[in-house]
Parts: C-alpha cells; sequence; structure tokens
C-alpha cells in the first residue's frame, strides 16, 4: 500500500517534469505576440520577459516551481497577474458540475443500453456505438448546438455541456460494458449454472454482472481521462466557464504556471482515482487478492 | 464475414483510385468553386474549385497509409515492451508498467502542437505529417503495451511454458516458440482496432492545423470543414465525403470487434 | 385652398416619417467576446478583450471620432497648440465626476500620466508617450488646465491621447506609493473599489462566464448612456457565438469570418459591410543576412515576378467571399486618408512574370521554397493554398508550413529561421505614425529585416529619412506627400508582396445608433448613443 502510494507520488513528479519541459521547450512564448505589435519596443518586451524570469533556463525554473509547489503556491498567471491556485478554484468546481453529471449519467444510460443488449444477443448497437465513439467530439457538440438551436433550446446554462460529454462517454463504456458482459456470459460457469436451470433474472444478477466487474471497475480511470480531456473541449465549445477555456487559452498564451497547475492537478486526480479503483477491485474480486 | 469483404472492397478502390477516377486532386478550378454533385465532379468541388471525390480518393489513400504506420509502430514498440516485462517479471515489469502509466497521463495533444516547430522547415509536408503520426504512435504505445503484459504473463504461468523453463531452454528460444504464436491473435484483433484510430488522429491534427500540409488531401482535411455544422445549410455536399467514409471505420469496427471477441483471454 | 392643405399634410407627413427616432432609455445589450478580459487596470491592460471593456469603463481627454477619424474633444473641452508645436495646453471640462462621486481634477490628470510613464510599473501604453526616446512631460497649471510637453514637434500627439484612460488619484495613489500597483484593480477587485469617468462602470464579473458593466450615473454627457447594462458574454467558439446570436441571447457580433458572414446573410440577419478595414496581408521575404535563401529573394527581379503573378481578385472572392479589396500598397482602400491612389495595380500577368523570372534566374534551376503560415488562421493559410497554386504556373514549388502561432512568431522575429511568412498587420491606428517600427529599418518589426544597425539597402535608407521627416511634419498634405512616397517605394521594391484586406463586417440586432467603423472599436466606441430598439424579444 504505502509502495502504491510511493508509485503515485514518483509518477506526479514524472508527469510534472514531462509537461514543463515539453512546454518550455517550444518555440515563443508568453510575449511573442506583444513583440509584433508595431506600437512597442523590443526593448519594452524583452524588460518584462526579464520582470517575470522567462530568462532563466528551464531548469532552474522547474526547481523553482517544485519549491514553490511543495509549499502550495502553483504560482502566478502571466496573463492574468494573480495566483494560479485562485484563478483555478472556481473553475474547478464549474467543471465538476459538468464532469459529475455526465459520468453519472453516461454510466447508467450505457450500462443499461449495454445489459439490454447483451441480453437480447443485439447485434446492432455495438458497431454503431463503434463509430459513434469514434468519431470527433467537435462535430458532435457542433451538431448538438446547431440541433439546439433549431429545435429552440436555450443555449446557455449547463445542459448543452452535459449532453455533449454524457454523448461522448456512453459509447466508450458501452463498448466496454457490452464486451464484459457478453464475455461473462459465454464463460464456463455461467453455462454450466444455465445448464442446472437457474432463472435468468439470478444468473445475470448472481453470476454474470460480478463476473463482468472486474473490467468495468478497471474502465473507471481511463473514462474518466476520456471525460475530462473532452470536456475541455466541450466547455470553450458551449462557453461554459470550466477549467478548458482558461486552459485552452493558457495553452496558447503559453500562461506556463497555469498550464502546469492544470495538467498536475487533473494528473493528480487521475491518479488518486486509478489508485481508488485499484483498492475497490481489490476488495470486490476475489481472483486478485488469491493470486496477489 | 460482410465486414471483411467490406474492407477488402474499399482498400481495392482507394488503392485503384487514379485509374477508376482520374481528376486531378490538387488542380484548382476556380470558376467552379463551392458547386454541389454533377457531371464533372462526382461529389461536388471545395472553396478552390478542387475536385472532392479525387480528393476522397487520393486521401483516402494517403490517410490509411499514414494511419497502418502509426499502428505498426505502436504495436511494435508496444508488444516488444510488454512481453519483455510481462516475460521478466520484477523490477523490470514495474520499471515498464510505471513508464507507460505516465504516458497515459499527460496531455500529449496539447503540448505536441509546438513539436512541429521544432522540425525544420525544408521537410516535405508529407515527411513531417509522417513524423507527427509516428510520434503519436509512439506515444500510444502505452496500451498495446498492458494488454501484451497482461497476455504473456498468463501465458508464461501455462504448464509447458513452465516446463520449457526447467529444461533449461533460453528465454528468447520460449518467446519465440511458445509465447509469441499465443500472441498473434489478440496482436491481429489489436491492429485492426488501432488502425481506424491512427487513421483518426490524424483527423485531429487536422483540426489543430497539423494536418497533412496544403495542398495534399487527406480524410482529416476533408473532415474538418463540418466543424462548423452551419455550413450544411448551403453547402451540403461537405457531408458526402464523411458519408462514404463510414463504411471503412463501420467494417473495422464490426471486425475488430468479432476478432478480440473470439480471442479475448480474460486479465 | 384644400389642395395646398393637402400639399403641406403630406410634406409634413414625409417630415415626421424621416426624423430619426427618439433614443428608448434603458435595457440590456448582450455582446459577445472571444476570450474574458485578464484585468481591470487600463495602465496594465496587454490583451484586447481587456482593453474592449476597459474602454466602456473609463474616458479620454482628446478621442478619435470613429467615423471621421479625426480628433474631436473628450475629457478636455479645448486646447492649444504653442507656435513650435511642443506645448499643448488642455481645459478640462468643469463638473465632471468619476464613477464613485468624487470631481475629476487635473490633479487626476497628471497623476493618470505619471502611471503611464512610470519605468517601474512598465505598462504597454508608455512607448506611445516616448518619442525618440524622451518621454512626454505633463504639468497641472490650475484645477482645470493642463500643459504637456512635446520633446519635439510631433505630427500625431493628439491622437496620443485617445483611449488613454483618466484614473482616479484618490484610489490608485496608495497602491502605487506602497509599490503594489502591479496587485490593483485585478478582476478579483471588487466593483465597488473601481471609479472611471465612462459611460459604464463595472456592476459583477462572472470568471470565465461574463462581465457586466451598469450606466454611469455621473457620466459627463447629459442623458448618456441609454443603455442600462452591458453584458459581456464570453464565447471562445464562433458557432456559438452565432448560435446565440441566431437565437437571441447575443445583439451584437464583431469579427465575423466570411462564412459565418455567408452565413448570417442566408439568415437575413442585418450585417452591416464597411468596406475594407485597416487590416493589410502580405506575403514577407526574409532578407536578413543568414536567410536561407538570401541569394533568390535579394533579386528585386524574383519578388516582382512573383507579385505579378499572384491573383488577388481571386484572392478576394475565393478566401473572403468578395468581402475583401485587393492590395497592392500597405495602406489600405479603407484608410481614407492615407490611402495612395497613385500605386499601380498590375492585373496577373503570368507571361510577364516568367520574363522577369529568365531575368532573375537565367540558368533555369528549379525554384524552391517554403511559405511560413499560423495555423490557426484559416484565411492565411487559404492565402498560402492560393499562391501555391499562382506560382506553380511559374514551375516554382512552394511548400506551405503550418505552426502554432507563437512559434511562427518566434521563427519570424526571433530565429529567423523561414523563407517567406504569410502575416497580417494593421490594427492599430490609421496614422502613419503608429507603424513607425514596420518601415523604419531600425525597426523590431520590420519584418523582412529587423533591427539593423544601418539601413542595408539605399532604398531602406530613403525609406528611414521619409518616415522621420513626416513624423514631425504637421501640415497635413505635406506629410501625405512623403508618405505616398514611403508607399510606393515600397510597392515597387516588394519586399512584401500585398495581397487581401478584408472588410470589416459586424452584426446587430435591433441596435439603435448603430454607428460601426472600421476603427477599434468597431461596434462599441460609441457604447453611451445605442440604445435598444423596442421589438419583439424584449
Amino acid at each position: 500500500m504505502i509502495r502504491r502510494l510511493g508509485a503515485c507520488v514518483l509518477q506526479l513528479a514524472a508527469i510534472s517534469f514531462i509537461a514543463f519541459y515539453l512546454f518550455s521547450v517550444a518555440p515563443g512564448d508568453f510575449y511573442s505576440a506583444e513583440r509584433l505589435s508595431p506600437q512597442l519596443e523590443g526593448r519594452s518586451v524583452d524588460q518584462w520577459r526579464a520582470a517575470k524570469g522567462l530568462d532563466e533556463p528551464w531548469p532552474e525554473r522547474y526547481v523553482l516551481w517544485c519549491e514553490s509547489a511543495l509549499r502550495g503556491d502553483f504560482g502566478t498567471s502571466l496573463a492574468y497577474g494573480v495566483p494560479v491556485a485562485r484563478l483555478i478554484a472556481p473553475r474547478i468546481l464549474k467543471t465538476a458540475l459538468v464532469l459529475m453529471p455526465s459520468l453519472a449519467l453516461g454510466w447508467a444510460l450505457a450500462f443499461s443500453l449495454a445489459a439490454w443488449a447483451a441480453r437480447r444477443r443485439d447485434r446492432i448497437l455495438e458497431p454503431v456505438m463503434s463509430v459513434a465513439g469514434m468519431s470527433p467530439e467537435v462535430i458532435l457538440v457542433s451538431l448538438l448546438l446547431w440541433l439546439a438551436v433549431w429545435a429552440g433550446a436555450p443555449l446557455a446554462g449547463a445542459w448543452l455541456p452535459i449532453a455533449g460529454l454524457t454523448a461522448i462517454v456512453v459509447p466508450l463504456v458501452f463498448l466496454h460494458a457490452f464486451s464484459a458482459l457478453t464475455t461473462a456470459r459465454e464463460a464456463n460457469f455461467v453455462r454450466i449454472a444455465r445448464s442446472r436451470g437457474v432463472p435468468r433474472t439470478r444468473l445475470w444478477t448472481r453470476f454474470i454482472l460480478p463476473a463482468a466487474a472486474n473490467p468495468l471497475v478497471s474502465l473507471l480511470g481511463p473514462s474518466l481521462a476520456t471525460a475530462v480531456g473532452s470536456s475541455l473541449v466541450i466547455e470553450a465549445m458551449t462557453g461554459w466557464p470550466g477549467l478548458g477555456p482558461l486552459f485552452l487559452e493558457a495553452v496558447q498564451a503559453r500562461d506556463y504556471d497555469v498550464v502546469q497547475a492544470v495538467v498536475v492537478i487533473l494528473a493528480a486526480a487521475l491518479t488518486f482515482l486509478n489508485l481508488a479503483a485499484d483498492l475497490l477491485l481489490y476488495r470486490i474480486d476475489p481472483r486478485i487478492r488469491l493470486r496477489v | 464475414m460482410t465486414a471483411r469483404i467490406a474492407i477488402a472492397v474499399i482498400v481495392a478502390i482507394l488503392i485503384a483510385g487514379p485509374w477508376l477516377y482520374p481528376v486531378d486532386p490538387i488542380a484548382q478550378d476556380r470558376d467552379a468553386a463551392n458547386t454541389g454533385p454533377g457531371a464533372h465532379h462526382w461529389l461536388g468541388t471545395d472553396e478552390y474549385g478542387r475536385d472532392l471525390a479525387a480528393r476522397f480518393l487520393a486521401g483516402g489513400r494517403w490517410s490509411v497509409l499514414a494511419g497502418s504506420a502509426g499502428t505498426l509502430v505502436a504495436l511494435a514498440l508496444g508488444w516488444i515492451a510488454g512481453s519483455a516485462a510481462g516475460f521478466a517479471g520484477g523490477l523490470a515489469d514495474s520499471l515498464v508498467m510505471a513508464v507507460s502509466e505516465w504516458f497515459m497521463a499527460v496531455p500529449w495533444l496539447y503540448l505536441l502542437v509546438a513539436a512541429r516547430a521544432a522540425m525544420p522547415l525544408n521537410l516535405p509536408p508529407r515527411k513531417a505529417i509522417l513524423a507527427i503520426v509516428l510520434l503519436i504512435a509512439a506515444i500510444n504505445w502505452a496500451r498495446p503495451a498492458r494488454l501484451a503484459r497482461g497476455l504473456v504473463l498468463s501465458l508464461s504461468q501455462k504448464g509447458y511454458v513452465e516446463a520449457s523453463r526447467g529444461f533449461g531452454v533460453p528465454a528468447w528460444r520460449i518467446l519465440v516458440d511458445h509465447i509469441f504464436p499465443g500472441t498473434t491473435g489478440v496482436l491481429v484483433a489489436q491492429a485492426l482496432s488501432l488502425l481506424p484510430r491512427f487513421v483518426l488522429a490524424e483527423v485531429t491534427l487536422s483540426f489543430l492545423g497539423l494536418g497533412a500540409g496544403e495542398p495534399y488531401p487527406s480524410w482529416g482535411g476533408l473532415i474538418v470543414p463540418l466543424r462548423h455544422a452551419y455550413l450544411l445549410r448551403n453547402q451540403w455536399w461537405i457531408m458526402l465525403p464523411v458519408l462514404l467514409m463510414l463504411p471503412f471505420f463501420a467494417s473495422f469496427a464490426l471486425v475488430s470487434r468479432q476478432l478480440e471477441r473470439n480471442y479475448r483471454v480474460s486479465r | 385652398m384644400s389642395d395646398l392643405v393637402r400639399r403641406l399634410a403630406f410634406l409634413l407627413g414625409v417630415l415626421c416619417a424621416t426624423l430619426p427616432a427618439q433614443p428608448q432609455h434603458g435595457g440590456v445589450l448582450h455582446v459577445a467576446q472571444r476570450a474574458e478580459p485578464k484585468t481591470f487596470n487600463p495602465v496594465l491592460a496587454l490583451d484586447a478583450p481587456s482593453r474592449d471593456v476597459l474602454r466602456r469603463i473609463h474616458a479620454d481627454l482628446i478621442s478619435i471620432d470613429r467615423t471621421t477619424q479625426t480628433t474631436v474633444p473628450g475629457l478636455a473641452e479645448s486646447w492649444t497648440i504653442s507656435k513650435d508645436g511642443k506645448v499643448y495646453r488642455l481645459k478640462l471640462r468643469k463638473g465632471v465626476r468619476f464613477s464613485d462621486g468624487e470631481p475629476f481634477t487635473a490633479d487626476d490628470v497628471v497623476f493618470s500620466f505619471a502611471l503611464y510613464l512610470d519605468e517601474k510599473i512598465k505598462s504597454p501604453q508608455r512607448d506611445l508617450l516616448v518619442i525618440n526616446g524622451r518621454p512626454i512631460e505633463c504639468r497641472k497649471i490650475d484645477p482645470l488646465t493642463v500643459e504637456f510637453l512635446l520633446p519635439q514637434p510631433y505630427a500625431a500627439a493628439e491622437r496620443l491621447f485617445d483611449s488613454l484612460a483618466m484614473l482616479p488619484k484618490n484610489i490608485l495613489e496608495r497602491p502605487w506609493r506602497a509599490g503594489r500597483f502591479n496587485e490593483a484593480w485585478t478582476l478579483a477587485t471588487p466593483p465597488q473599489q473601481i471609479a472611471g469617468l465612462g459611460p459604464f462602470r463595472l456592476k459583477q464579473y462572472h470568471p470565465g462566464e461574463r462581465v457586466v458593466l451598469e450606466r454611469n450615473p455621473y457620466y459627463w454627457k447629459p442623458e448618456r448612456p441609454y443603455l442600462d447594462s452591458v453584458d459581456f458574454q464570453f464565447l471562445p467558439d464562433e458557432d456559438t457565438q452565432l448560435a446565440r446570436f441566431t437565437a437571441g441571447g447575443v445583439d451584437i457580433l464583431n469579427r465575423l469570418s466570411p462564412q459565418a458572414v455567408q452565413f448570417l446573410e442566408s439568415r437575413g440577419a442585418a450585417l452591416a459591410d464597411l468596406g475594407p478595414g485597416l487590416e493589410y496581408n502580405f506575403l514577407c521575404f526574409n532578407l536578413s543576412p543568414g536567410s536561407p535563401n538570401l541569394a533568390l529573394f535579394s533579386q528585386q527581379d524574383l519578388r516582382q515576378a512573383l507579385s505579378l503573378a499572384v491573383d488577388r481578385p481571386a484572392m478576394a472572392r475565393i478566401v473572403y467571399r468578395d468581402r475583401a479589396a485587393p492590395l497592392w500598397g500597405n495602406v489600405t482602400p479603407g484608410n481614407k486618408l492615407w490611402y495612395s491612389a497613385d500605386l499601380p495595380h498590375p492585373a496577373r500577368n503570368v507571361g510577364a512574370a516568367k520574363q522577369l523570372l529568365k531575368k532573375a534566374n537565367p540558368s533555369g534551376k528549379p525554384i524552391a521554397f517554403s511559405i511560413l503560415v499560423s495555423a490557426s488562421s484559416a484565411e492565411r493559410v487559404r492565402m498560402a493554398t492560393m499562391l501555391q497554386s499562382d506560382w506553380k504556373e511559374l514551375g516554382i514549388e512552394v511548400n506551405i508550413v503550418t505552426l502554432e502561432f507563437r512559434s511562427m512568431l518566434d521563427r519570424v522575429l526571433n530565429t529567423r529561421q523561414f523563407d517567406t511568412c504569410i502575416m497580417g498587420l494593421g490594427g492599430g491606428d490609421a496614422d502613419p505614425n503608429s507603424e513607425m517600427n514596420v518601415w523604419l529599418s531600425s525597426g523590431g518589426t520590420h519584418l523582412w529585416n529587423p533591427n539593423q544597425q544601418h539601413p542595408a539597402t539605399d532604398w531602406e535608407t530613403e525609406i528611414d529619412g521619409l518616415m522621420h521627416r513626416q513624423m514631425i511634419t504637421l501640415d497635413y498634405k505635406a506629410r501625405k506627400a512623403i508618405y505616398d512616397r514611403v508607399q510606393s517605394i515600397v510597392a515597387d521594391r516588394s519586399p512584401m508582396i500585398f495581397l487581401v484586406s478584408p472588410h470589416v463586417v459586424v452584426a446587430q440586432r435591433e441596435v439603435g445608433n448603430f454607428r460601426p467603423s472600421i476603427l477599434d472599436h468597431q461596434t462599441l466606441w460609441n457604447a453611451d448613443e445605442l440604445y435598444l430598439i423596442p421589438g419583439k424579444h424584449r
């Protein structure tokens, strides 16, 4: 357990390093666009750059960042001039407001559909969901947006980003659930139980669903990762004031501290969720306990 | 079954494109810009007057090629890493798994946008894009690696492998003679499942403006205009190339799911 | 007799119909913006969204009327200029108050300029107030009179005052003296602590979502503003802006892409096409020492050949759906005061281009080079694609490289590792002085060969001399003659190939007194005069 926690911390450190490196090494920086303005002297831009410490080599800046991050200070936004933590906090809340309902709704919908399809040995839904899952989210949301306009639905509010995000989560979860359930259904012990006359409902609740639990719990982490990634784009598209627009704008503008903080926070959330999922799996799946 | 035939037919059409429909996908016919399907242009033209059907065929060749290259690299990297980890066990295993987790957690796409700038300018655009696709493949090795590791782990616990080890057969021989043959089925299923995703990775790149350089066509470049769904109102034909792509992706989806089901090994 | 009465009645009716409708007071105007402001501090504001919001809250001494492009009195009701053109004495209006009720005096003016010129604060506005290395000085004469001393006569001096917000000394002096000015008036500041002289004042800020302004009860223009409130919504995506506009949630749209314009047109929206704006798009050659293709590009014949082979009208037609003006010089037809009508406008001539090419490249060696363009500008990528196709007819292979915006800027402004690039300039003022750094050979944005110690060519020497002369020439006609010469040298020597200038197109729903202009802020510059026409969706 301690070892696992240690591995998580190491992973976070590695991710923060990789993200910092990639972002610092990219040519151009926050003030590049200002250099283009004919009304500003290059000298002034250089002064700003030096004042914010952007001239320092990136290893030194990384060490400085680590030191302050461990103290809880995630730096200051170059664009906004306020501490990053204060900037991000309300946005995280807003993103969670969209993320949680979408995940809950998505999982519920997908799982019900998958269970229904698996029972009926459906052959159409799977390829449809496959293709739907491959569609770029931007197109899905654009279609949703114009559908809403055509239908006269209100465009502000949380329902549009939630609908979009749900539409992205459902195919992903459906496919995993469907394959897990159909595999479980073909398992030997289920066939034996069926031949011994176990009634259908009991067959499903006591045999098939628990057998499908392992791959499904393992899906929690990746589905959250996909959802978070998509939510960034969906929020920016629908004008929902979560992390999405802030992060995407910060990436374009090279607002280093903001990008670094968001990447690390999201990675931390995902890491700990994976850890929680693994622990849950450990508790509910006796095979793992026995193997370990 | 029909899915496999569909794939073969589609690939054949894409390869035979220039002979079936000998129209230059790059030539701009500016007076015929933004026109719908007609006798001269079966799927209509884009804003420069380039024939969309020709771009669909040529773009398909390029996108599928790039997708296949990416798939091969990702699978090769992932499989080798994962198999070695699963077979060797111990520290090597933990290390590879940890590294693969890191790779899966970083939001690469946003950070990669700047990687294009690091490459020399005089790289012909196709090579530059191939390089980026291969780069994405190199990043996506993590999932095949984990799959391979799980597979190899369970295979190495099988009786005949333990026996071979006991007999002192060198590790590489065990891998080649016993382990790899057991993995081919899943490998093929993975390849078929990854290929459409890598073809679509090119679409994501196109959205970021990093797709196949102009004037070369690609499926990504044909999907990008749909980003503005309102365009369909006046130019409904931009949906046609995308509709024609659907059979490709649907067939791959069907076939890969079938194979996965057949060769499934519980993790 | 009855005939006369009837005629009179008819005339009266016509008169009533043509009288302007009376502005209605009240209502909320919803405006869509691409991004949110980054600060509420006008001295530090760097980005356009911040400036767009702040300029509704603050006022300036002298404004530039956006319809005539000349200066009009703002907070300064009149001013005199000394004979040598170096001293400007401004008389301030009486009885003006800030939005918190505090009186506005000359002390506030002197204080504001001290902030803008403060070297420790490093305001982006500072460089505008420094002429040839020496800052403008500001002096109080009496509570309603201020004097400005310029280090040298400066033709566009009045225009300097436009959009320089006058700030309250009683609020901002304390943080300034404590050295914490950078923390004053950030987005986290409560609205009551911010005071300005503009038509509106800050009411509420919802992070990432919207900023709401309410009418300033102390605004110095009587009866204005007509609106109760302005609501800026932050919608990064153009599709969403269009959707909300169509559904009625947004009243004004700026900065529309050509496809968006076409869509709105087909929907019958109220579009205003103002003709070409100030933006000019061009292809720039890399003529710095160390440029990969310097030997090739330094030949004027080659550059002129390439320029001759460009199909500019087709570019306007295809990239901007005919809502753009082809350009052969850096000043667009939209810049009425400075546009040079004498520049030649040669039509596309592939034959003549090939001849020039033969002179430049007699050995017939295959020519190939790359065009660098920002991936985020779809229009410029299209221009590059068209150039690629145009020049294919000359047998030239062009490779289009799309890079992320800042990476591209780094290559063009910093490392200079590129062949040619397509960019656009011209967002600022119409006056030539705002582009000194582009045309001076020592300038940082002299894009084909920036930051030169000494001009590399004789024509660049000539341009340097001309630009310096026009800066101190006060007579408009003389200045225009000088600047016309600059334009003709640049057009002839072609270090940049000028392409097109897009029209400024904006859309509105039922907004009265809507007088959009090609200058910033295109739709809200007269926000104090705007009102909502009563209709079914109010």
